[in-house]
């Protein structure tokens, strides 16, 4: 995985960790029981593909700390995702 | 009376028939990404529609020629060929990434699962153009997008900074390097969604169905512009929706059903069921309307008999090609590849070919010696060879930026 695509990757981390905060926001009350379901299934499958992916990917020298960091916070993100999913059940 | 009722009711049509899937998820994105410095791309999108569109209604009432029979005569047997085949495949492509988001939307209000959704949704919109006549295919799914106006309800009730909104109409680009080139992306990107080729298949076919002449001129020039002008408020409040929820939180929205978060966040659950229902309707007519464009360009090309309304077994290439479309469109969205890749794609792709349709409706609606006294001004020709030229531009510009940016990826 080439630098460049290392960041872009991080970038979309960082847009879904923000939105799992916006919908903690409004998740109670102002979006439906339905929709809160069915919306976090789908950030749960965008962040499983961000886990595939970089735990496929090989770092460019200089990159390993950084990869090892966002292969991490992947997996954060997608158990986040995960217990959403559980707290809509 | 009756004919302030027909026009509201074309306009209110226009208006909700206007917006789908690529302009929803490309004007958000673009908000989300560079807040209001990209509404001069739907006010020049708007602009070039209204042109466009104006005048392919105004050939097909006084020449009694649609879009593809024009694109026959003017670029002749090869390109023509090639151009069709190119729209129909862009065609079946929307459809498919229209049909992906019907299933997605039914499953965010139902909670049924996608892919029965899918199938489901796709074999009731079919039943619904097999069944309905065309006035009211256009009505149902025009007037139910009206719901998309709470978009801009949620828009208003943020106050937005209407003095950054207006120098949002100016071009001004993020400075240099890669951020411009995705700015650039973005405004081709806005501006193709705007101007999709089925639109245009789309409004010319009508006007034939619904039995145009040139007594309907005015009314054609009415519904062309009203529902353009309303149709991109509502567009340009997508983007500022955009631009006023995600910019700030760092949220690049990459998924449907994350766009109808701005409305839940200022006006709560039943709004939000409403912007959903609205998505739905967008989303349901684009399907409807590109698989009806399919069957009509093809008849159209080849001189062949066609009309929604007329019995089924006196146009049988014509009701055998729109069913063909919407069954191929439902097997690509079974294979499970996502709308939003798709829509990327067609909008990408209907910006290249986009020449090949613009330019005959331009041609045509110029040519004396087919229009007679009913010829479009001179101005009306002078401002369409300048939007034929900005076309041309982004069409050269569009693939390069979508590889140089992988889409707009933030």
């Amino acid at each position: 995985m080439s630098h460049e695509e290392l960041e872009r990757e991080l970038r979309q981390l960082r847009s879904l960790d923000a939105e799992a905060g916006l919908m903690d926001e409004v998740m109670y009350g102002r979006v439906t029981h339905k929709f809160a379901r069915g919306h976090a299934r789908y950030l749960q499958q965008a962040a499983h593909e961000s886990v595939q992916k970089l735990a496929q990917a090989r770092p460019v020298p200089g990159d390993s700390a950084a990869l090892t960091l966002a292969r991490t916070n992947a997996e954060h993100l997608e158990q986040r995702f995960v217990a959403l999913m559980l707290r809509v059940q | 009376m009756k004919k302030i009722v027909q026009l509201t009711l074309g306009i209110m049509t226009a208006l909700g028939g206007f917006v789908d899937l690529g302009q929803i998820v490309f004007t958000m994105q673009a908000g989300a990404r560079f807040g209001y410095a990209l509404l001069w791309s739907i006010l020049l999108g708007a602009v070039a529609i209204m042109l466009y569109l104006e005048m392919c209604g105004r050939v097909a009432a006084v020449a009694q020629r649609p879009v593809f029979a024009v694109v026959r005569t003017t670029l002749g047997k090869r390109l023509g060929m090639a151009t069709l085949v190119g729209s129909n495949l862009l065609n079946l492509i929307t459809c498919a990434a229209e049909l992906g988001a019907v299933a997605i939307v039914l499953h965010l209000l139902f909670g049924v699962p996608e892919r029965l959704a899918l199938v489901a949704g796709a074999l009731l919109l079919g039943a619904l153009v097999w069944l309905l006549n065309f006035q009211w295919i256009e009505r149902t799914f025009g007037l139910s997008g009206l719901a998309m106006i709470v978009f801009a309800v949620a828009t208003l009730s943020f106050h937005p900074n209407w003095g950054a909104a207006a120098a949002g109409l100016v071009p001004h680009g993020p400075g240099g390097g890669k951020d411009l080139l995705v700015y650039a992306y973005f405004a081709v990107g806005i501006f193709s969604a705007m101007l999709m080729e089925y639109e245009v298949h789309f409004y010319s076919s009508g006007a034939i169905e619904e039995g145009w002449t040139a007594k309907d001129l005015p009314e054609n020039s009415i519904v062309a512009i009203s529902g353009i002008v309303l149709g991109s408020l509502l567009t340009a409040a997508l983007l500022m929706l955009g631009a006023i929820v995600f910019l700030p939180r760092a949220i690049f929205p990459n998924l449907l059903s994350t766009t109808v978060l701005p409305v839940a966040v200022p006006l709560g659950h039943t709004a939000m069921r409403i912007a959903l229902v609205g998505i739905l309707a967008c989303v349901a007519s684009a399907a409807v309307e590109t698989a009806l464009s399919g069957g009509y360009n093809v008849c159209q090309f080849f001189g062949l008999k066609w009309h929604k309304n007329l019995p089924r077994k006196e146009v049988p290439v014509f009701t055998g090609t729109w069913v063909l479309m919407f069954l191929i469109a439902l097997m690509l969205a079974l294979t499970g590849v996502k709308p939003l890749t798709l829509v990327n794609f067609s909008i990408v792709f209907g910006m290249v070919i986009m020449p090949l349709t613009y330019y005959p409706i331009l041609k045509a609606a110029g040519d004396r010696e087919l229009m007679g006294e009913h010829v479009t001004g001179q101005w009306q020709q002078v401002l369409g060879w300048v939007f034929l030229g900005i076309i041309v531009i982004a069409a050269l510009a569009a693939f390069p930026l979508m590889i140089l940016t992988h889409s707009g990826q933030p």
